[in-house]
């Protein structure tokens, strides 16, 4: 009875050992897979706020256009009809007025966690089925090799179904007329041995697809945490749009309230046929008029961003403009 | 010896092999685990690095866009006040200058010269970055 009570142990050692290690291991993919799970959640936040923030800016933008496009109607359009009731002939400029901004936010791949779960687990059973096969040969050699059958003739010398009863009865412990466990008690033995080394190497090798998936899902979780504080770089550059847009705005407006208090005074002049070209301070009065429409017009025309329209080559703003 | 004996001797070998096998797997295993948690504490050492260095660019692009529209706002709170002033006495010289000013510096805009901060420190970041001067 000795022979089956070592190889018991063995294999219980050895399954056990392979249970702890593809517990830790799947334990392992587990925590990979939450990591990405909480990876994408927090880029799809920070994207969206992101986004909506980007939306606030072409609505800024927007109002921006709506502004220059009320400054056209209140200034220009009506300084026109005023040099034309003076008596002269006046045109207003085509301006290009802002239609909104478009803000390309690019993507970034946090990883599949579903990937790494099948992958490691196929991984793993590969390795327990090449174990298994290669324990079951070298189970049945050792007790071939060691064994005798309860005839006290050695297994190695038997062949066929004699030798394959006898091998089972020696696992069992010998056979149940020799007060052993038999053959019923054998083929447990034998399913065990079988089974415990493709834990083992079964365990080990989801351990280790464990920690590549731990790798694998750190290494995501710092392109997000990257990627996040690029999104924090991008909305403090839209909040400097924002800010240029309301500089300007702010400017036209205290440019435009300076134009139509000048208008209103050379209208009523005009209405009441008081405007006298020959007088130095109506003309200096228009003069003063034509320079803040000028001045309005310059700035209406003024990029919002620079020159080349670009802010920096991470950002991508096309700001929309509509003639009129 | 019988010839059994030697098949028997043989599959004996398999049971080394069995736990050649669990050894080379655990010794396998005990490499890789070593160099996962090397490679993870490298990506979260350089991740640290990175978000280090666009916090840096992001604060100070913060700080100067705060900053600059800040002064510009007073300049031109200062300007308008010229330009009322200039309106009522009629003093169109200064009218036009100051309408000038108002114009050149709503031309020069904060973010285009972020753009310039930015290629800064970005060649200061870049060991190979040769200035011409």
């Amino acid at each position: 009875m000795v022979l089956p009570i070592i190889l018991g142990a063995i294999a219980l050692g050895a399954g056990a050992f392979g249970v702890s290690k593809g517990v830790e291991g799947a334990g392992a993919m587990g925590e990979a897979q939450e990591i990405l799970k909480k990876a994408q959640e927090k880029y799809e936040r920070r994207r969206r706020r992101l986004e909506s923030r980007a939306e606030f800016v072409n609505n800024e933008a927007n109002l921006y256009g709506i502004h220059q496009k009320k400054i056209k109607e209140d200034v220009f359009i009506r300084v026109a009809r005023l040099i034309e009731e003076l008596g002269k002939r006046a045109k207003v400029d085509i301006y290009e007025i802002l239609d909104g901004a478009d803000i390309q936010i690019p993507s970034v791949s946090a990883g599949n966690p579903h990937e790494v779960k099948a992958e490691s687990v196929l991984q793993g059973f590969l390795a327990a089925a090449g174990a298994s096969a290669v324990s079951s040969a070298a189970t049945t050699g050792a007790v071939t090799m060691f064994a005798t059958a309860s005839t006290g003739a050695a297994i190695s010398g038997l062949s066929g179904a004699a030798a394959n009863s006898a091998l089972l009865a020696a696992l069992g412990g010998g056979s149940l007329a020799a007060g052993g466990g038999g053959m019923a008690l054998g083929s447990m033995v034998l399913g065990g041995i079988t089974f415990a080394p493709a834990l083992a190497v079964g365990g080990l090798a989801i351990a280790a697809e464990g920690e590549k998936a731990l790798t694998k899902a750190t290494e995501c979780d710092c392109e997000v945490d990257v990627a996040i504080k690029e999104m924090e770089a991008r909305e403090t550059i839209l909040d400097g749009i924002v800010m240029r847009l309301r500089e300007l705005s702010s400017l036209l407006s205290r440019l435009k309230d300076q134009a139509i208090g000048s208008i209103v005074g050379i209208e009523s002049m005009a209405a009441e046929n008081r405007f006298d070209p020959a007088c130095d301070d109506h003309m200096e009065k228009l003069r003063a008029l034509l320079l803040i429409v000028s001045s309005l017009a310059q700035i209406m025309k003024t990029p919002i961003i620079g020159e080349d329209g670009s802010i920096n080559p991470e950002i991508d703003v096309v700001i929309r403009k509509v003639a009129s | 010896m019988k010839a059994s004996d030697f098949a028997g001797a043989a599959k004996y070998v398999d049971m080394a092999a069995v736990a050649q096998k669990m050894t080379a797997d655990l010794k396998e295993y005990l490499i890789v685990a070593e160099q996962e948690q090397t490679k993870r504490a490298q990506i979260n050492a350089e991740c640290a690095v990175e978000i280090a260095k666009i916090e840096a660019v992001r604060s100070s692009l913060e700080i100067f866009l705060d900053r600059s529209f800040d002064e510009r706002r007073k300049n031109f709170e200062e300007l308008f006040l010229v330009i009322r002033k200039s309106m009522d006495t009629g003093d169109l010289q200064t009218l036009e200058r100051s309408l000038s000013v108002v114009v050149e510096l709503a031309k020069i805009s904060p973010l285009a010269e972020a753009k310039s901060l930015a290629s800064l420190q970005s060649a200061m970041d870049d060991p190979n970055h040769e200035f011409q001067l």
